[in-house]
């Protein structure tokens, strides 16, 4: 057993009471505790199974060899014979079962545990994988913990059902699946009924249409590769506050994914295959990933459009975005700040591309687009394509811009190739504009320079600097300043350094 | 807000003047307020000037426990494990001790983890000796212990690391 000496304790706790000492060991870890008690003494051996410990149990058992579950049974049921049993609330029992045969310890196990009110249970048996060279029942875990009283945070992975198991737990308010497909496809009846489940998250799960889930108060609901039919109508639950579609969502029948939850806040897109549309008026994040492509959009209002501070306050409506035609439609057109984020990785431009041009398509609604904030990062690529020209294509429809940021992100000098302005762009209302990051190669010069041409009415130009840049940027800005100088709106040029 | 101050007397009649929104933390000083108000000090003849000393540290610090802010709780966390940092075994039990007098909860489980976390390491001797436990095993009952035990390494159940490592 490791143990680390630690020098010799100068003192000495002979002035402290028993009740105190006993308090301090109420701090100990069970198997702390047991080492520490059954070997100190015999009056501490009688201490052990009677005090009441100072946390909930929480056991963790990470395979199914004899001692671990043995010393589990043993210090649960000293414990209930020492007086404590009452006053013990055993919060929560992790099993992760690794190999076959056992079952009926892990029964034993499970009894014992839901015994002591367990609150939270995770089990987990072997992958399906390894699985299919055992008999599929000798896996099935007891019933009694479907319907367990005092339950609520049920984990399962890789479990298999048997007909019957109904999951009926008065009390529970978290439950993940993981894996059940196989069995979950084969038992039609099974019913889902948990009044106070709050947190549903089903990986893997293929649900016959008479498996529907009964849970009115659901707020969080995780899809991962799951098959569903319209009538379970999970995804519109009314209190619905989160919702998370990773990989494929099977829906029996054909179309559009149409999400109607009335006080949907979050929805995260992962590897998602399908269209949907949104009608969902409470909405304020939204987030697009796919590999590791991702775009970003924050929607929100502005108030003070005249200060930088803008930048920092905005969004109580935050939203990220998109893949080309995944979305019709945001419900956000009254966003008067757009926030763009465009993370690119080396061989992923075309994706890119796609992505940009459906933003554009979609920025075309925001009629009361008062501040843009464009920020792209490239990896380590020599020569990435135009990536702004579909942003900066749609500025033509952003006559009432105030404020533009512009911010370019890149590893190792990757240039952002800023295209022509576009001709019909008038910006004569556009009032203050943000740059940080830029190279200042030619293509960027020359967007700025347009950029001045077409803002008239200017007032604030701010750049943002890191302060190790200074001095190799302060020449290429002074040169620069030197050649539009005649053109600059903008009477009121600050520099931050970051 | 109150900002009465309160004076406590420590054993070798030294003064510690505190607010009493700190004082009340601790309920024998509330009681003791509500019940004697006293004038010149709270006497407190069980506490030394040097525990006392740390003992008002802990109670002007933990006056206004924050309720929401993480950020807050979180520097007050940090500073909680300082606080005890360079305590040596002596002081952490007459700590233990005082926050037991003066019923101050939090100080009093801070004080006990801390010791809790101390015995981590240590051998059963080294627990014996640390709370002058006496070791009243027969030699025949420890010969007992001692085979239960080794039986019991495989009931009673091995460290984390050994049930890690037969699972590679």
């Amino acid at each position: 057993m490791k143990r680390k000496r630690s020098s010799t304790p100068t003192l000495t706790g002979e002035l402290l009471p028993d009740e105190l000492i006993s308090y301090i060991f109420s701090f100990l870890s069970p198997r702390d505790l047991t080492k520490t008690c059954l070997l100190l003494s015999k009056r501490w051996r009688d201490f052990w199974v009677s005090t009441n410990l100072n946390y909930p149990l929480d056991f963790e058992i990470s395979s199914s060899n004899n001692s671990s579950i043995a010393f589990f049974q043993q210090f649960m049921k000293r414990r209930s014979e020492g007086g404590a049993g009452s006053s013990t609330v055993l919060q929560r029992l992790s099993v992760k079962w690794r190999s076959f045969g056992k079952e009926e310890l892990l029964g034993n196990l499970i009894t014992t545990a839901l015994d002591h009110h367990v609150q939270e249970l995770h089990i987990s048996f072997p992958s399906t994988r390894i699985r299919l060279r055992a008999p599929p029942s000798s896996f099935a875990i007891p019933s009694l913990v479907f319907s367990a009283p005092r339950l609520r945070t049920l984990v399962l992975h890789n479990v298999e059902f048997t007909p019957g198991q109904n999951i009926t737990c008065p009390d529970l308010e978290s439950l993940v699946l993981k894996n059940s497909e196989r069995s979950l496809a084969n038992i039609p009846g099974l019913v889902f009924s948990a009044p106070k489940l709050r947190t549903l998250e089903l990986h893997n799960a293929w649900l016959t249409p008479e498996q529907n889930i009964m849970a009115l108060k659901l707020k969080s609901l995780v899809l991962d590769n799951v098959k569903l039919t319209l009538q379970q109508n999970i995804i519109n639950c009314l209190d619905l506050e989160t919702l998370v579609l990773k990989n494929r969502l099977w829906l029996s029948a054909d179309g559009v994914l149409k999400l109607c939850s009335a006080n949907l806040k979050k929805l995260e897109v992962e590897n998602y295959n399908k269209e949907f549309e949104l009608h969902t008026p409470k909405l304020s994040s939204f987030s697009y990933k796919e590999k590791d492509t991702c775009l970003e959009c924050w929607f929100g209002k502005i108030d003070a459009l005249s200060s930088s501070k803008s930048w920092s306050n905005r969004c109580d409506l935050i939203s990220r975005c998109l893949k080309d035609s995944l979305l019709r439609r945001l419900p956000v057109e009254e966003a008067s700040h757009v926030g763009v984020s465009v993370k690119g990785e080396p061989g992923e431009p075309l994706v890119l591309e796609r992505i940009l041009s459906s933003l554009v398509r979609l920025l075309k609604s925001y009629h009361n687009l008062r501040s843009l904030e464009l920020i792209t990062t490239v990896g380590d690529i020599a020569n990435f394509p135009p990536l702004a020209s579909s942003v900066i294509r749609s500025f033509s429809y952003f006559t009432e811009l105030l404020v533009l940021k512009v911010v370019h992100e890149s590893d190792k000098g990757a240039d952002l190739q800023m295209e022509p302005w576009p001709l019909s762009c008038t910006l004569d209302k556009l009032k203050c504009i943000v740059v940080q990051g830029l190279t200042m190669s030619n293509h960027q010069i020359e967007f700025l320079r347009l950029l001045y041409n077409r803002a008239v009415n200017g007032e604030r130009m701010v750049i943002i600097e890191e302060v190790k840049e200074y001095l190799v940027k302060a020449s290429l800005w002074m040169d620069f300043a030197s050649r539009v100088a005649d053109q600059c709106p903008f009477p009121n040029i600050s520099c931050q350094y970051l | 807000m109150s900002t009465k101050k309160i004076t406590l007397l420590s054993s070798d009649n030294e003064l510690f003047t505190v607010d009493e929104e700190a004082a009340n933390q601790s309920l024998t000083i509330k009681h003791l307020i509500e019940d004697t108000e006293p004038e010149n000090g709270v006497p407190l003849p069980q506490v030394h000037s040097k525990i006392l000393a740390k003992v008002t540290e802990y109670l002007i610090k933990h006056a206004n426990e924050p309720d929401n802010d993480a950020a807050a709780k979180e520097e007050l966390k940090n500073w909680d494990d300082k606080f005890l940092e360079k305590v040596n075994h002596e002081t952490l039990f007459d700590l233990i001790l005082a926050a037991n007098y003066l019923d101050i909860k939090g100080l009093l489980d801070l004080t006990c983890q801390t010791v809790a976390d101390l015995m981590n390491g240590m051998s059963v001797v080294e627990v014996r000796k640390l709370f002058n436990i006496v070791n009243d095993f027969t030699p025949e009952d420890e010969a007992e212990v001692r085979k239960r035990r080794k039986r019991g390494t495989k009931t009673i159940g091995p460290s984390n690391d050994q049930a890690n490592q037969s699972n590679h």
